[in-house]
């Protein structure tokens, strides 16, 4: 069981951007659309294939080279955030 | 509300992705047609870009979605009967996910509207539109469409691709199919003009108006090619008297403003001028001809 997209979210990768790319999401069919820029759409992405906040922490840190302990706060922020707000449903 | 800046065909993923959930939440049929709801078996190049999104809704629910549109901020851009020859699409947009195309019809289908959705409906697949699934047309209906499409724009890189990767580099066995499917949705004429075969229907009331589509031609060509077509002496009528009008709606996305009194005032002068100038044209070439 991974995190997943909430069943009323419709998202897409906006391939206009320079890598890595921005995710651009939204509630259906009226709610406002949701940009998330380079990193934050990477942590989309990992977390979509990730079953809890510390495995997304250290996907992330394998990605970027940055240390886990620094990745830690701001990464559980962002996905507690979009939990919060109805966009990702947690495992 | 602000236009996000994102890139434009991510935008319209999510214009279908909008236009489907609301046609799943309340029960409408619709069917989302070209762009990125073409199947890339038939484009030969992953995901087809597209400037807007273009679904067809069952005509008997047309009424509803226009409702809900409006209720979720999309804006009428060109309606219905402004829209082109065949009436057949409104255009909308969405401050967030910029233009979609409604069509009430398909141009060159020419069974009712009604039958016509009932047998795409019928055959109907799907598919996921930015992470959303979304009804769209089988694939042999997807290339009928894709060829009748390419028949209004047969001078175009795009139409000439098209009809290559839909008939041209399909065997016997999909043709015939192709070819029985446009019998039995009247789309033959169409059909015909895509494969530049409109000769076998010269007799037909519309060949003129699909050879002024798929090979150009003058305004008055377009003129009297539509007042043929018209199916009724009075519907001819109707588009004789219109084909000398200016369209309002077409003037504003010229200007990129609502026009005044005197824009529109301009814009007919010039309408007129080119009417005239094709009239000239016309008569010029004639007595050429006569003279010879």
């Amino acid at each position: 069981m991974t995190y997943a997209a909430a069943p009323d979210v419709a998202w897409t990768v906006d391939e206009s951007t320079e890598a890595p790319q921005s995710v651009l999401l939204a509630r259906m069919p009226g709610g406002e659309p949701v940009v998330l820029p380079a990193s934050a759409a990477q942590i989309w992405l990992v977390a979509l294939e990730s079953r809890d906040a510390g495995e997304v922490v250290a996907r992330m840190a394998d990605l970027t080279g940055e240390d886990a302990e620094t990745l830690d706060a701001p990464v559980r922020d962002l996905l507690d955030d979009l939990v919060g707000r109805g966009l990702l449903v947690a495992p | 509300m602000d236009a996000v800046e994102v890139g434009l065909q991510a935008r319209v993923r999510m214009a279908h992705a909008t236009l489907g959930s609301l046609a799943t939440e309340h029960r409408l049929d619709l069917l989302h047609v070209k762009g990125p709801a073409l199947d890339p078996a038939l484009t030969g190049e992953g995901e087809r870009s597209s400037s807007d999104a273009d679904v067809l809704i069952r005509p008997g629910h047309v009424d509803r979605l226009v409702s809900l549109l409006v209720a979720h901020h999309w804006r009428l851009v060109t309606g219905f009967a402004r829209g082109s020859a065949f009436e057949h699409a409104a255009n909308y947009r969405h401050p967030h996910w910029g233009y979609a195309d409604l069509h009430r019809s398909f141009p060159g289908l020419t069974v009712p509207a009604a039958d016509a959705f009932d047998a795409l409906w019928a055959d109907r697949a799907t598919t996921r539109i930015a992470h959303v699934e979304c009804a769209v047309p089988s694939l042999l209906d997807q290339g009928l469409l894709l060829l009748l499409h390419a028949a209004r724009d047969g001078r175009s890189t795009r139409a000439q691709h098209d009809v290559r990767r839909a008939w041209e580099e399909q065997p016997a066995s999909a043709r015939s199919a192709l070819r029985e499917r446009a019998d039995g949705l009247g789309a033959e004429v169409a059909l015909a003009a895509a494969l530049g075969e409109l000769g076998r229907h010269a007799d037909d009331r519309t060949a003129a108006l699909w050879r002024y589509y798929s090979e150009g031609g003058s305004r008055l060509d377009e003129l009297r090619a539509r007042v043929r077509a018209a199916p009724t002496p009075r519907a001819k009528l109707r588009v004789a008297a219109d084909g000398l009008r200016v369209n309002p709606e077409y003037v504003a996305m010229a200007i990129g403003h609502e026009p005044s009194v005197a824009e529109l005032a301009q814009a007919r002068r010039e309408r007129r001028r080119n009417a005239l100038g094709d009239v000239r044209d016309l008569v010029r070439s004639r007595l050429r001809g006569r003279t010879r």
